[in-house]
């Protein structure tokens, strides 16, 4: 296992201990763990937030080397766009306790439906877009991600929404199925 | 004459880093028997403008946080100068240096940290005033609520305390701090990295208009090449305690000349679903300071070295349009 993860002489590097191992290593192992028994699924919790982005690189090339050998599934779970864009074929976008949007990733990534995932995807910065195209003013999502104990009534998003109408405020929406296996939580999406 | 004289010479910049070395003595035991030097800044150089924003990019423990300390007197250079508006900042008296420290303020990483919990919004932002004796009076109360007005806050918002906060907050109660003397630099370390998506770019437009406004330099200090890019008009990109590459931020980004930085500016993830990103360029991790690599400290990682590479250590280079790269190769 520990040569699958691709760590140099695995046969000497065995016998160490996690202090003597550089970060990336570390995650390596890790990984290798956690597929050793062959498991079905693995789920990766901000696996390479900690790391800096060179070896961030090379941990998610492994992590897709190995689902393609082992056919693992895996369910990645990030904040950083970009890794999600290049890594899943599905996403699941969740707010406050829900999912509010899920789909095919080629397709939520052209149409966002949810004004909250619309509002993440301008939010940040593209790489290269400002040497490219010039500085645009980033979309800010206005507010703060509501207290859970405290959550706003109807859609939990409405505070924060810039196109929030009369019924956000008063019923919670459902997730609901459209065209293209995907699924969105706004009563606008219907309207 | 007077005015001749003013214009005939051109004035320095705001801050000089020259040949900046900062070395910190490791020790082992007790007795402090010397276990070597942890080569954090070795030997870098650079400018910041007026109404400029520089960026230090690099991955951990490359010394990008080590310069930016050096250039706020809050560690001494081991080696070098730091040049403030044209004056060496290790000949000036303590009195004088009370006097720039003004002039120089930072925002940190962590807002959650970096606020006294004991203390309310107008206590923090009432601090910095006090400690240098600025606007005295009924002043400073206005210019508490103008400061919390200008990062978005509201005046009555003064009386809570930090933990009443969420995180983008606290970081405008950050910015306001830094803002309360009317410096002429803020460095920011990592000063969205903390924050979640959301709130990021909150953070970033008021710090672009608040620059744009007060006529601020920025030196910003971070890891994320994304924002870098964004907010930055000059980029440095330090390696194991050297710059590798120094150019405007298009000319980086469209054309990186020293195989680091292509390496680095390859790696990020796009958020493009139909952008595939290249395998990795580099392999294995950045080695230890304490004892880097002869010659290019990136040599054993580079996928284009020749024979000279670890013999010789490259000097920065200009290739023109204040594009520098420290390579070999070029």
């Amino acid at each position: 296992m520990i040569a699958k993860v691709q760590i140099p002489v695995p046969e000497r590097r065995a016998h160490e201990y996690p202090h003597q191992l550089s970060g990336g290593m570390r995650q390596r192992a890790m990984i290798a763990m956690a597929l050793a028994c062959k498991p079905e699924i693995l789920i990766a919790d901000e696996p390479t937030t900690a790391l800096d982005v060179t070896v961030q690189a090379q941990i998610l090339d492994l992590m897709q080397q190995l689902k393609e050998e082992f056919g693992t599934a895996i369910i990645l779970i990030s904040h950083d766009l970009g890794i999600i864009a290049e890594t899943v074929e599905r996403i699941v976008v969740m707010y406050a306790g829900k999912v509010v949007e899920e789909g095919p990733s080629l397709s939520v990534f052209d149409a966002p439906k949810h004004p909250y995932t619309k509002g993440l995807f301008k939010s940040r910065p593209k790489i290269g877009e400002r040497s490219q195209y010039g500085r645009r003013r980033l979309l800010e999502i206005q507010g703060a991600v509501p207290n859970l104990f405290q959550l706003p009534g109807g859609c939990a998003f409405h505070t924060r929404c810039v196109e929030a109408v009369e019924i956000c405020r008063q019923t919670s929406p459902e997730l609901i199925s459209m065209s293209d296996n995907r699924k969105v939580r706004c009563h606008l999406a219907t309207l | 004459m007077i005015d001749q004289r003013e214009t005939s010479r051109s004035k320095p910049p705001l801050v000089e880093v020259q040949d900046l070395k900062v070395h910190f003595p490791i020790r082992k035991g007790l007795l402090s028997r010397s276990g070597g030097l942890v080569l954090a800044v070795d030997g870098v150089s650079f400018t910041l403008n007026e109404g400029e924003t520089l960026g230090i990019v690099g991955e951990s423990g490359c010394g990008k946080t080590t310069a930016a300390l050096a250039v706020l007197d809050l560690i001494k250079p081991t080696a070098g100068k730091v040049l403030f508006e044209g004056s060496d900042m290790a000949q000036m008296s303590s009195s004088e240096l009370r006097k720039l420290r003004r002039e120089m303020q930072l925002i940190f990483q962590d807002p959650y940290s970096s606020l006294n919990p004991t203390m309310t919004l107008n206590q923090i932002l009432n601090e910095p005033m006090r400690i240098h004796g600025l606007y005295p009076g009924k002043e400073r109360t206005e210019r508490i609520a103008y400061l919390l007005r200008k990062v978005g806050l509201t005046p009555e918002q003064g009386r809570r305390f930090p933990h009443e906060l969420s995180g983008g907050q606290r970081q405008r109660v950050g910015i306001a701090r830094a803002l309360a003397l009317n410096p002429k630099l803020i460095i920011g370390d990592e000063p969205v990295s903390a924050l979640d998506v959301s709130i990021q770019a909150q953070i970033i437009n008021l710090l672009i208009e608040l620059q744009q406004e007060f006529k601020l330099s920025y030196m910003i200090i971070s890891h994320d090449l994304t924002v870098v890019e964004y907010i930055c008009d000059r980029i440095a990109v330090m390696y194991l305690g050297r710059i590798v590459e120094m150019a405007p931020y298009s000319n980086l980004y469209r054309d990186p000349k020293h195989p680091y930085s292509e390496a680095l500016i390859s790696a990020i993830p796009v958020s493009d679903p139909r952008v595939k990103r290249k395998a990795p360029m580099l392999q294995g991790d950045v080695p230890s300071p304490i004892r880097p690599p002869s010659g290019c400290h990136f040599h054993p990682r580079c996928p284009k070295r020749v024979a000279e590479c670890d013999m010789r250590s490259p000097q920065l280079k200009d290739i023109g349009e204040g594009h520098l790269v420290a390579c070999h190769l070029i």
